[in-house]
């Protein structure tokens, strides 16, 4: 039977991954038919690579160079921050404080960009379609390595028996299934449930996070021995049901603050 | 140059994002937790709670204020 930490670990970084590839496959969408599949998928595919070499840099350099108790914290640090982000944006959002992602207008902005744009054709390859895929597939891709690394990382200093494996896992199911289904329709996923994922992604980045760094900071007392929640690891469900009560007490809050004004209001 | 800055910008953005209150909070909190740790100040399980509660209970704040004030603005 999977440990809480393990289920956690593997639903984290497969729906992350899952929103990080959505945003990823509008863009290389809209490239592709405004400007041609061969630059979109050779601009994709080579950012691919660069994210190939980046994460066996990046796991090699943390692996090697930089003590456990350390590592974290900062990991706790980063995937808290990162995850408040999130939920900060979701709250506002259900609160109708902020506008929902919508990925059929992105796509469209980005379609009537490509059509503007002048055509610079070298080696057969269309340049504004090569770089703007490129780009996004690479600026989503950094996302979901820092995602997978974090969580694998800070999971393995836990004990999670292939925690890195099991992220990386998470992640390679999540991008196979989104590009399959992007695939198959031609057209940007509008229908999958991003907001909500997004919401509940900001959740478990958040608990992740709190659970962790609170637990590294014990690096930096006199013992350098990590704090330990109460409870041990069941602290982490408690944690997550605790996140949950808050943001929807907020959201709430905010709707009561809004009303009469409904969106916008937050960048 | 504009590679540096556009890495620096990645992460900003990664990090920090629309609302740097969240950041400064998170950091503040953190801090406070390493004094107290350093000084003694409670049981390492007590110490764990208070941290936990004084993050969640900062970023409602936080997205409160945020909102009063984007209003206030909003209504001027």
């Amino acid at each position: 039977m999977p440990s809480a930490e393990t289920i956690g670990l593997v639903a984290a970084v497969t729906v992350a991954s899952a929103v990080e590839v959505v945003e990823a496959l509008t863009i290389v969408l809209a490239m592709g038919i405004t400007r041609g599949w061969r630059s979109a998928l050779a601009g994709a595919l080579v950012a691919l690579v660069a994210l190939a070499a980046l994460t066996l840099a990046a796991g090699l350099s943390l692996g090697a160079y930089v003590s456990e108790s350390l590592l974290q914290f900062v990991i706790g640090a980063l995937l808290l921050v990162f995850g408040l982000q999130w939920l900060r944006k979701a709250m506002l959002r259900s609160a109708g404080l902020k506008a929902i992602h919508d990925e059929d207008r992105i796509f469209a902005e980005e379609r009537e960009a490509a059509r503007a744009a002048a055509s610079r054709r070298r080696f057969g390859i269309d340049g504004f379609g090569f770089v703007v895929a490129f780009k996004g597939v690479l600026l989503e891709g950094v996302e979901v390595i820092f995602i997978v690394i974090t969580f694998g990382i800070g999971a393995a200093n836990r004990g999670v028996p292939h925690a890195m494996a099991l992220a990386a896992a998470g992640a390679a199911v999540a991008a196979l299934v989104v590009v399959a289904a992007g695939a198959v329709l031609r057209r940007p996923l509008a229908m999958v449930p991003e907001n909500a994922m997004k919401y509940a992604v900001a959740l478990l980045l958040s608990s992740f996070g709190l659970f962790w760094v609170v637990e590294g900071i014990g690096f930096f007392g006199p013992a350098g021995e990590s704090l330990q929640w109460p409870g041990g690891t069941a602290a982490l469900p408690v944690i997550l049901l605790v996140w949950i009560v808050v943001s929807q007490a907020t959201v709430a809050l905010l709707r009561g603050l809004g009303r009469g004004r409904r969106e916008g209001i937050a960048p | 140059m504009s590679w540096a800055r556009a890495i620096f910008r990645f992460f900003y953005d990664l990090v920090i994002g629309d609302s740097w209150p969240v950041a400064a909070g998170v950091g503040a909190i953190l801090a406070a937790g390493v004094a107290g740790l350093r000084l003694g100040a409670a049981p390492g399980a007590a110490l764990a709670v208070a941290l936990g509660a004084a993050v969640i209970v900062a970023l409602p704040a936080i997205v409160l204020a945020e909102a009063r004030a984007a209003l206030t603005r909003d209504r001027d």
